[in-house]
């Protein structure tokens, strides 16, 4: 009856779009859709607080991919936000009475079928609704093995969700999606793109200045608020890069799979070689995950502890600034 | 990280898996389902603990007689004044003068009504707070 077909992501937007665009033919892997759409990044902001911790990501702001499919693909989107709940359900009913599968932004909180220690108020969550059950909706939501059943109560509430990032019932789907897109070309303007990203947005905020920041930032963290609560921004930060579904090192793994992909497509030795290079580097994101976890759980206070966690931040920087100064030539 | 790296060690996933990018033996790179990895567990228990804590403090609080039930049950759907401000229209003031034990038992259903819906509990639910010490967090 549906022939949506359910595969396992590592991230909700990117597995959200790959699932869109093989839905209307055209076959992407998640991690050519989060290069080509430019997901990976990195910014701290320590004057922007969530919940009173200063903002980390690991990658670039929601939405972000959906919209560099339009760019660099030629895909149209159509996209949807309604004032109440009851336009946007009937919309949404009217869409899979269609046969059309659709992207939906939710907050992650009210979503029961999510383990209950997973639940937290984060309304940049993406799935797509792809069918009925009597009165719930069929859900593939990218970030779980199968597709689920999703209560209607639970979809109302989490395409309603409030606060930062509100979803105000957000629905997408392709309108068009190119037969034959120029991937080479979308591939290298992305490469550069991100690597212009990285490496060149002069505030120390962003990119390799952003992990750098956040290392000197770090380090004084013990001494400015107390070990209770550095202990909590560092185990923040540590969520970012993992928790938050990422395919493992903030999104640094998958990235290294699309230059992989990419380095096959372009036929660029070059981008082989940076993907093996931004693999080490994940290797090291995930020691800091490691031994910022460490000192998240033995709750001791280890002033060293920190120095070293700065360290092997710089070190990433380093190897990430080298690595993407290197694809600025390389495509 | 290779894949027989790709930890697998118990979570909060409750037997869901985690997709992780990892090479094979070739070098290339597959998805590898991952059912978690203790540093997933601690960062996240850290998250939950404070959840919990929030819950604690509020329960504690009303007990005390110092809060009305309304700051337990907002504590419970892990919210703070603001974002329960966004969900029920009620300005944050407002709010905070109803997470006082005295203005709130002098509510009018109404108003009751719309807290109960942001929150999505009864108004039976709204003005009583469960026994013991051990509560869900949602």
């Amino acid at each position: 009856m549906h022939d949506f077909e359910h595969q396992h992501a590592a991230h909700c937007e990117s597995g959200t779009v790959a699932a869109l665009l093989r839905h209307q033919g055209l076959n992407l892997s998640e991690p050519m859709v989060f290069g080509i759409g430019g997901g990976l990044f990195f910014l701290h902001l320590s004057f922007v607080k969530m919940g009173g911790i200063p903002l980390t990501s690991y990658r670039d702001a929601p939405r972000v991919i959906i919209r560099n499919m339009e760019k660099r693909l030629g895909v149209r989107w159509r996209q949807h936000r309604y004032r109440s709940v009851a336009s946007a359900m009937h919309a949404l009913d009217g869409f899979l009475a269609q046969g059309q599968p659709v992207g939906l932004q939710t907050g992650i909180y009210w979503l029961s079928y999510f383990p209950i220690d997973m639940r937290f108020h984060f309304n940049g969550h993406n799935i797509v609704a792809f069918g009925r059950q009597g009165e719930d909706y069929l859900v593939s939501d990218p970030v779980l093995e199968t597709s689920v059943m999703c209560l209607a109560g639970d979809l109302r509430r989490a395409r309603f969700a409030k606060g930062p990032f509100a979803p105000r019932g957000l629905a997408y789907y392709p309108e068009h999606v190119p037969a034959d897109p120029d991937l080479k070309a979308a591939a290298r303007d992305a490469i550069r793109h991100t690597a212009r990203r990285m490496t060149g947005v002069p505030v120390p905020f962003f990119g390799v200045r952003g992990i750098r920041s956040l290392a000197n930032k770090l380090e004084r963290w013990p001494e400015k608020l107390g070990s209770e609560q550095a202990r909590k921004w560092v185990s923040s930060v540590v969520r970012m890069q993992e928790e938050i579904g990422t395919g493992g090192a903030g999104f640094r793994f998958m990235y290294a799979a699309f230059l992989q992909e990419a380095a096959e497509l372009l036929k660029t030795p070059a981008l082989a070689e940076a993907a093996r290079d931004l693999t080490a580097t994940g290797d090291r994101w995930r020691d800091f995950a490691v031994q910022g976890a460490q000192l998240v759980k033995n709750k001791q206070d280890d002033s060293d502890a920190y120095a070293k966690l700065a360290t092997i931040l710089r070190e990433c920087a380093d190897r990430e600034q080298e690595i993407f100064t290197r694809l600025k030539t390389a495509v | 990280m290779k894949k027989a790296e790709v930890p697998q060690e118990e979570s909060m996933l409750e037997g869901h898996q985690r997709a992780c990018y990892a090479l094979d033996e070739q070098g290339r790179y597959v998805v590898v389902g991952s059912i978690g990895w203790e540093v997933e567990k601690v960062v996240n228990g850290q998250a939950n603990e404070e959840v919990r804590q929030a819950i604690a403090t509020a329960l504690a609080r009303f007990r005390a007689g110092g809060m009305s039930p309304l700051g337990y049950h907002m504590a419970r759907r892990q919210m703070d004044a603001a974002m329960l401000s966004a969900y029920s229209g009620i300005l944050r003031l407002r709010i905070h003068w109803h997470l006082r034990p005295g203005p709130f038992a002098r509510l009018p259903e109404a108003m009751l009504q719309r807290y109960a819906e942001a929150l999505q509990i009864s108004t039976d639910e709204l003005c009583r707070v469960p026994e013991g010490e051990v509560h869900a967090r949602l």
